[in-house]
Protein backbone atom coordinates (compact mmCIF):
# COMPACT_ATOMS: atom_id res chain seq x y z
CA UNK A 1 0.00 0.00 0.00
CA UNK A 2 0.97 3.62 -0.53
CA UNK A 3 0.45 6.65 1.26
CA UNK A 4 -0.25 9.94 0.18
CA UNK A 5 -0.49 12.90 2.56
CA UNK A 6 -2.28 16.56 2.63
CA UNK A 7 -4.96 18.58 1.98
CA UNK A 8 -7.91 18.23 -0.40
CA UNK A 9 -6.59 21.51 -1.72
CA UNK A 10 -3.62 19.51 -2.68
CA UNK A 11 -5.22 16.77 -3.94
CA UNK A 12 -6.50 16.43 -8.11
CA UNK A 13 -10.48 16.46 -8.08
CA UNK A 14 -10.48 12.49 -9.18
CA UNK A 15 -8.63 11.44 -6.03
CA UNK A 16 -10.74 14.23 -3.61
CA UNK A 17 -14.04 12.39 -5.80
CA UNK A 18 -12.88 9.07 -5.36
CA UNK A 19 -11.82 9.10 -1.08
CA UNK A 20 -15.19 10.09 -0.72
CA UNK A 21 -16.87 7.33 -2.41
CA UNK A 22 -15.19 5.36 -0.67
CA UNK A 23 -15.68 6.39 2.82
CA UNK A 24 -19.16 6.39 1.57
CA UNK A 25 -18.89 2.53 0.42
CA UNK A 26 -16.93 1.38 4.09
CA UNK A 27 -18.71 3.48 6.63
CA UNK A 28 -22.52 4.13 5.13
CA UNK A 29 -22.68 0.79 2.90
CA UNK A 30 -20.19 -1.67 4.92
CA UNK A 31 -20.22 -0.82 8.59
CA UNK A 32 -23.76 1.40 8.04
CA UNK A 33 -23.31 4.24 10.14
CA UNK A 34 -25.24 7.00 9.51
CA UNK A 35 -23.35 9.93 8.25
CA UNK A 36 -24.08 12.88 5.86
CA UNK A 37 -24.06 12.16 2.31
CA UNK A 38 -24.89 12.41 -1.26
CA UNK A 39 -24.74 10.64 -4.69
CA UNK A 40 -23.00 7.92 -2.77
CA UNK A 41 -19.93 10.16 -1.66
CA UNK A 42 -19.46 11.12 2.47
CA UNK A 43 -18.66 13.95 3.40
CA UNK A 44 -19.08 16.41 6.77
CA UNK A 45 -18.75 19.57 7.89
CA UNK A 46 -15.45 18.86 9.09
CA UNK A 47 -13.85 17.97 5.86
CA UNK A 48 -12.67 21.43 5.41
CA UNK A 49 -9.89 23.60 4.30
CA UNK A 50 -7.95 22.51 7.75
CA UNK A 51 -8.15 18.82 7.27
CA UNK A 52 -5.59 16.76 6.44
CA UNK A 53 -5.86 13.39 5.02
CA UNK A 54 -3.93 10.10 4.53
CA UNK A 55 -4.69 8.24 1.69
CA UNK A 56 -3.91 4.79 0.89
CA UNK A 57 -3.74 3.48 -2.29
CA UNK A 58 -3.15 -0.53 -3.91
CA UNK A 59 -0.87 -0.52 -6.59
CA UNK A 60 -3.72 -0.52 -9.00
CA UNK A 61 -4.42 3.13 -7.85
CA UNK A 62 -7.69 1.64 -5.90
CA UNK A 63 -8.11 3.23 -2.74
CA UNK A 64 -7.58 0.99 0.39
CA UNK A 65 -7.34 2.81 3.34
CA UNK A 66 -7.99 6.98 4.45
CA UNK A 67 -7.74 8.95 7.84
CA UNK A 68 -8.58 12.47 8.65
CA UNK A 69 -6.56 14.50 10.50
CA UNK A 70 -8.08 17.39 12.17
CA UNK A 71 -6.58 20.14 14.67
CA UNK A 72 -8.28 20.33 18.06
CA UNK A 73 -7.88 23.94 18.03
CA UNK A 74 -10.97 24.93 15.51
CA UNK A 75 -14.03 22.84 15.75
CA UNK A 76 -13.62 18.67 15.43
CA UNK A 77 -15.62 15.43 15.71
CA UNK A 78 -14.97 15.19 18.81
CA UNK A 79 -15.27 18.51 20.52
CA UNK A 80 -19.20 18.96 18.56
CA UNK A 81 -20.58 15.71 18.52
CA UNK A 82 -19.17 13.37 21.08
CA UNK A 83 -17.72 15.05 24.11
CA UNK A 84 -19.76 13.10 26.39
CA UNK A 85 -16.98 10.59 26.08
CA UNK A 86 -14.39 12.19 27.56
CA UNK A 87 -15.72 11.07 30.71
CA UNK A 88 -15.93 14.59 32.42
CA UNK A 89 -12.72 15.85 31.35
CA UNK A 90 -12.57 19.18 29.05
CA UNK A 91 -12.47 18.80 25.32
CA UNK A 92 -8.59 19.19 24.33
CA UNK A 93 -8.14 22.71 22.32
CA UNK A 94 -4.17 22.36 21.89
CA UNK A 95 -2.22 22.97 18.88
CA UNK A 96 -0.24 19.45 19.96
CA UNK A 97 -3.28 17.41 19.97
CA UNK A 98 -5.14 16.44 16.75
CA UNK A 99 -8.29 14.11 16.09
CA UNK A 100 -7.74 11.16 13.84
CA UNK A 101 -10.98 10.45 12.27
CA UNK A 102 -12.38 8.64 9.49
CA UNK A 103 -9.71 5.93 9.82
CA UNK A 104 -10.33 2.59 7.64
CA UNK A 105 -7.70 0.69 5.73
CA UNK A 106 -9.41 -1.72 4.12
CA UNK A 107 -9.73 -2.46 0.45
CA UNK A 108 -12.98 -2.07 -1.57
CA UNK A 109 -12.69 -5.37 -3.76
CA UNK A 110 -13.43 -8.83 -1.44
CA UNK A 111 -10.73 -11.19 -3.24
CA UNK A 112 -7.63 -7.93 -2.64
CA UNK A 113 -4.18 -9.31 -2.04
CA UNK A 114 -3.65 -7.11 0.92
CA UNK A 115 -3.24 -7.87 4.50
CA UNK A 116 -5.44 -5.84 6.57
CA UNK A 117 -3.64 -5.24 9.78
CA UNK A 118 -0.32 -4.80 7.74
CA UNK A 119 -2.43 -1.71 5.78
CA UNK A 120 -3.99 -0.40 9.26
CA UNK A 121 -0.38 -0.28 10.99
CA UNK A 122 0.90 1.08 7.58
CA UNK A 123 -1.76 3.81 7.59
CA UNK A 124 -1.68 4.58 10.81
CA UNK A 125 1.94 5.48 10.87
CA UNK A 126 1.33 7.62 8.08
CA UNK A 127 -0.74 9.53 10.01
CA UNK A 128 1.28 9.79 12.97
CA UNK A 129 4.05 11.03 10.88
CA UNK A 130 2.26 13.70 9.21
CA UNK A 131 0.47 14.86 12.73
CA UNK A 132 4.00 14.99 14.72
CA UNK A 133 4.77 17.23 11.52
CA UNK A 134 2.14 19.45 11.93
CA UNK A 135 3.22 19.79 15.86
CA UNK A 136 1.04 16.84 17.21
CA UNK A 137 2.24 15.40 20.08
CA UNK A 138 -0.94 13.18 20.48
CA UNK A 139 -3.67 12.20 18.84
CA UNK A 140 -7.36 11.81 20.22
CA UNK A 141 -10.12 9.58 18.11
CA UNK A 142 -13.48 8.15 18.67
CA UNK A 143 -13.76 4.96 17.60
CA UNK A 144 -15.26 1.37 18.38
CA UNK A 145 -14.24 -1.11 21.40
CA UNK A 146 -12.04 -2.94 18.65
CA UNK A 147 -9.96 -0.34 17.51
CA UNK A 148 -8.29 -0.50 21.28
CA UNK A 149 -7.33 -3.98 20.67
CA UNK A 150 -6.01 -3.54 17.24
CA UNK A 151 -3.64 -1.01 19.11
CA UNK A 152 -2.09 -2.77 21.44
CA UNK A 153 -1.89 -5.42 19.58
CA UNK A 154 0.39 -3.26 17.68
CA UNK A 155 2.47 -2.11 20.08
CA UNK A 156 0.68 1.67 20.20
CA UNK A 157 0.82 3.65 23.60
CA UNK A 158 -2.99 4.02 23.76
CA UNK A 159 -5.46 4.57 26.38
CA UNK A 160 -9.10 5.17 26.87
CA UNK A 161 -10.09 8.29 28.32
CA UNK A 162 -13.54 7.14 30.17
CA UNK A 163 -15.97 4.09 30.22
CA UNK A 164 -17.55 3.08 26.63
CA UNK A 165 -21.03 4.95 25.77
CA UNK A 166 -23.30 3.60 23.30
CA UNK A 167 -24.07 5.46 20.23
CA UNK A 168 -26.63 4.05 18.32
CA UNK A 169 -26.13 0.96 20.46
CA UNK A 170 -22.88 0.40 19.58
CA UNK A 171 -19.88 1.14 22.11
CA UNK A 172 -18.02 3.71 21.19
CA UNK A 173 -14.90 5.53 23.49
CA UNK A 174 -12.42 8.09 23.08
CA UNK A 175 -8.78 6.81 22.68
CA UNK A 176 -5.44 8.46 23.16
CA UNK A 177 -2.83 7.57 21.31
CA UNK A 178 0.61 9.44 22.41
CA UNK A 179 3.36 10.16 19.22
CA UNK A 180 6.06 9.03 21.36
CA UNK A 181 8.92 6.61 21.51
CA UNK A 182 6.85 3.13 22.01
CA UNK A 183 4.03 4.46 19.68
CA UNK A 184 6.86 5.58 16.47
CA UNK A 185 9.16 2.45 17.06
CA UNK A 186 5.73 0.34 17.27
CA UNK A 187 4.84 1.89 13.84
CA UNK A 188 7.57 2.10 12.26
CA UNK A 189 7.07 5.83 12.57
CA UNK A 190 10.55 7.72 12.71
CA UNK A 191 11.25 10.03 14.81
CA UNK A 192 12.00 13.17 13.03
CA UNK A 193 12.50 15.90 15.44
CA UNK A 194 8.71 16.60 17.78
CA UNK A 195 7.10 19.36 17.01
CA UNK A 196 8.61 19.88 13.70
CA UNK A 197 6.35 21.54 10.85
CA UNK A 198 6.80 20.93 7.28
CA UNK A 199 6.03 24.34 5.36
CA UNK A 200 3.91 23.99 2.65
CA UNK A 201 2.73 20.77 2.62
CA UNK A 202 1.84 19.18 -0.51
CA UNK A 203 1.05 16.01 -2.52
CA UNK A 204 3.67 13.54 -0.09
CA UNK A 205 3.70 9.71 -0.77
CA UNK A 206 4.79 7.45 1.33
CA UNK A 207 5.70 3.66 0.76
CA UNK A 208 4.02 1.15 2.51
CA UNK A 209 6.75 -0.32 5.26
CA UNK A 210 7.04 -4.78 5.18
CA UNK A 211 5.97 -5.77 8.77
CA UNK A 212 6.70 -8.80 10.43
CA UNK A 213 3.85 -10.51 11.61
CA UNK A 214 1.30 -9.20 14.37
CA UNK A 215 0.99 -11.00 17.58
CA UNK A 216 -3.18 -11.60 18.34
CA UNK A 217 -3.35 -11.83 21.89
CA UNK B 1 1.92 13.67 34.16
CA UNK B 2 5.47 12.66 33.48
CA UNK B 3 7.25 9.51 35.40
CA UNK B 4 9.96 11.31 36.20
CA UNK B 5 7.72 13.23 38.64
CA UNK B 6 5.86 11.71 41.23
CA UNK B 7 2.20 12.19 41.98
CA UNK B 8 1.78 13.45 45.38
CA UNK B 9 -0.38 10.93 47.05
CA UNK B 10 0.80 10.78 50.78
CA UNK B 11 -1.41 8.49 52.44
CA UNK B 12 -2.95 6.38 49.97
CA UNK B 13 -6.19 7.95 48.06
CA UNK B 14 -9.94 6.09 47.95
CA UNK B 15 -10.02 8.41 45.11
CA UNK B 16 -8.35 8.25 41.35
CA UNK B 17 -6.47 11.10 40.28
CA UNK B 18 -7.35 12.62 37.06
CA UNK B 19 -4.02 13.22 35.22
CA UNK B 20 -3.64 15.77 32.48
CA UNK B 21 -3.06 13.16 30.07
CA UNK B 22 -6.08 11.62 30.91
CA UNK B 23 -4.71 8.97 32.86
CA UNK B 24 -6.26 8.16 36.04
CA UNK B 25 -3.48 7.55 38.92
CA UNK B 26 -3.50 5.42 41.59
CA UNK B 27 -1.45 2.68 43.46
CA UNK B 28 -2.93 -0.71 43.02
CA UNK B 29 -3.72 -0.86 46.48
CA UNK B 30 -6.83 1.70 45.80
CA UNK B 31 -7.56 -0.50 42.60
CA UNK B 32 -8.36 -3.38 44.80
CA UNK B 33 -10.79 -1.52 47.27
CA UNK B 34 -13.44 0.18 44.63
CA UNK B 35 -16.54 -0.76 43.48
CA UNK B 36 -16.71 -1.55 39.92
CA UNK B 37 -20.42 -1.84 38.22
CA UNK B 38 -20.70 -3.66 35.18
CA UNK B 39 -21.53 -1.73 32.06
CA UNK B 40 -21.88 -4.77 29.55
CA UNK B 41 -20.56 -8.19 28.06
CA UNK B 42 -20.92 -9.49 24.38
CA UNK B 43 -19.53 -11.98 22.55
CA UNK B 44 -16.91 -11.91 20.13
CA UNK B 45 -16.79 -13.71 17.09
CA UNK B 46 -13.78 -11.38 15.69
CA UNK B 47 -11.95 -12.54 19.21
CA UNK B 48 -12.89 -16.37 19.23
CA UNK B 49 -11.32 -16.48 15.46
CA UNK B 50 -7.97 -15.15 16.74
CA UNK B 51 -7.72 -17.29 19.59
CA UNK B 52 -8.40 -20.27 17.64
CA UNK B 53 -5.87 -19.04 15.45
CA UNK B 54 -3.40 -18.92 18.09
CA UNK B 55 -4.46 -22.37 19.28
CA UNK B 56 -6.65 -21.56 22.52
CA UNK B 57 -9.44 -24.02 23.00
CA UNK B 58 -11.60 -21.72 23.37
CA UNK B 59 -16.07 -22.59 23.12
CA UNK B 60 -16.91 -19.12 22.80
CA UNK B 61 -15.30 -15.59 23.33
CA UNK B 62 -16.21 -11.72 24.14
CA UNK B 63 -15.60 -8.72 26.33
CA UNK B 64 -16.78 -7.30 29.03
CA UNK B 65 -16.80 -3.25 29.97
CA UNK B 66 -16.98 -2.04 33.91
CA UNK B 67 -16.42 1.19 35.91
CA UNK B 68 -16.11 2.20 38.98
CA UNK B 69 -18.18 4.03 41.50
CA UNK B 70 -15.94 6.87 41.54
CA UNK B 71 -15.49 10.47 40.13
CA UNK B 72 -13.92 10.36 37.68
CA UNK B 73 -14.35 6.81 36.87
CA UNK B 74 -12.08 4.12 36.19
CA UNK B 75 -13.16 2.40 33.26
CA UNK B 76 -11.81 -1.24 32.89
CA UNK B 77 -12.45 -3.88 29.88
CA UNK B 78 -11.32 -6.80 29.36
CA UNK B 79 -11.51 -10.06 26.54
CA UNK B 80 -12.66 -13.41 27.93
CA UNK B 81 -13.18 -16.77 26.78
CA UNK B 82 -14.86 -20.04 27.58
CA UNK B 83 -12.35 -23.05 28.04
CA UNK B 84 -13.47 -25.15 25.77
CA UNK B 85 -12.13 -28.25 28.46
CA UNK B 86 -13.28 -27.08 31.34
CA UNK B 87 -16.07 -24.98 30.55
CA UNK B 88 -14.70 -22.07 32.78
CA UNK B 89 -14.85 -18.42 32.01
CA UNK B 90 -11.60 -16.72 32.11
CA UNK B 91 -9.85 -13.58 31.03
CA UNK B 92 -7.55 -13.33 27.86
CA UNK B 93 -3.96 -13.10 28.01
CA UNK B 94 -3.09 -9.21 27.54
CA UNK B 95 -6.90 -8.77 26.76
CA UNK B 96 -6.97 -5.78 29.94
CA UNK B 97 -8.13 -2.60 28.75
CA UNK B 98 -8.29 0.57 30.89
CA UNK B 99 -7.85 4.51 31.70
CA UNK B 100 -5.36 3.74 34.46
CA UNK B 101 -1.90 4.58 35.08
CA UNK B 102 -0.78 2.54 38.54
CA UNK B 103 1.93 3.86 40.65
CA UNK B 104 4.58 2.65 42.78
CA UNK B 105 5.27 2.90 46.40
CA UNK B 106 7.00 6.36 45.82
CA UNK B 107 4.50 7.50 43.06
CA UNK B 108 6.22 7.20 39.94
CA UNK B 109 4.21 5.67 36.82
CA UNK B 110 4.34 2.13 36.68
CA UNK B 111 3.95 2.48 32.92
CA UNK B 112 1.13 1.01 30.34
CA UNK B 113 2.48 -2.74 30.55
CA UNK B 114 3.40 -2.68 34.45
CA UNK B 115 -0.19 -1.54 34.89
CA UNK B 116 -1.92 -3.44 32.53
CA UNK B 117 -0.29 -6.48 34.11
CA UNK B 118 -1.42 -5.59 37.62
CA UNK B 119 -5.03 -5.03 36.30
CA UNK B 120 -4.76 -9.11 35.18
CA UNK B 121 -3.43 -9.68 38.30
CA UNK B 122 -6.49 -7.98 39.46
CA UNK B 123 -8.97 -9.71 37.17
CA UNK B 124 -7.71 -13.13 39.58
CA UNK B 125 -9.52 -12.40 42.83
CA UNK B 126 -12.23 -10.48 41.48
CA UNK B 127 -15.57 -11.90 40.96
CA UNK B 128 -16.54 -11.21 37.44
CA UNK B 129 -17.61 -14.43 35.85
CA UNK B 130 -21.26 -15.31 37.20
CA UNK B 131 -22.52 -11.53 36.12
CA UNK B 132 -20.66 -11.62 32.38
CA UNK B 133 -22.26 -15.91 32.28
CA UNK B 134 -25.53 -14.05 33.37
CA UNK B 135 -25.18 -10.79 30.76
CA UNK B 136 -24.19 -13.11 28.05
CA UNK B 137 -26.88 -15.83 28.66
CA UNK B 138 -29.34 -13.54 27.48
CA UNK B 139 -27.42 -12.91 23.91
CA UNK B 140 -29.09 -16.38 21.91
CA UNK B 141 -26.42 -15.73 18.77
CA UNK B 142 -22.85 -15.25 19.22
CA UNK B 143 -22.44 -12.22 16.49
CA UNK B 144 -19.34 -10.66 14.48
CA UNK B 145 -17.33 -7.87 16.27
CA UNK B 146 -18.16 -4.47 14.14
CA UNK B 147 -16.73 -5.15 10.86
CA UNK B 148 -12.40 -4.60 9.98
CA UNK B 149 -11.75 -5.78 13.42
CA UNK B 150 -8.07 -5.52 12.07
CA UNK B 151 -8.12 -2.56 10.06
CA UNK B 152 -9.91 0.14 12.56
CA UNK B 153 -12.37 2.17 12.26
CA UNK B 154 -12.64 5.40 14.12
CA UNK B 155 -15.22 7.29 13.59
Amino acid sequence: MKTIIGRSSDFPQSLETALAEYRYKIFIDRLGWELPARDGMERDQFDHAGALYVVGQEPSGAICGCARLLPTTAPYLLSEIFPYVLNGQPVPRSPEVWELSRFAAAPLAVDAALDSADNARCLLAAAVRAAKEHGAARLITVSPLGVERLLHRMGVHAHRAGPPVLVDGKPVFACWIEIDAQTCGALGASETGAGKRTPALALRAFPARRNAGLSVL
Amino acid sequence: MSTNHPTCLGRSSRFPIMSPDGYLRMRFVDLCGLTFVHLFSSYDETLLDALHTEGVCAATAGISEWKSETDPEVSLGWDWFVDSSSGRLLPVRKGVRSNLMLLDAKGYDLGPGATACLCAAWLGVFEWQPTVAGAVRSVEVPVKSASFENTGPTL
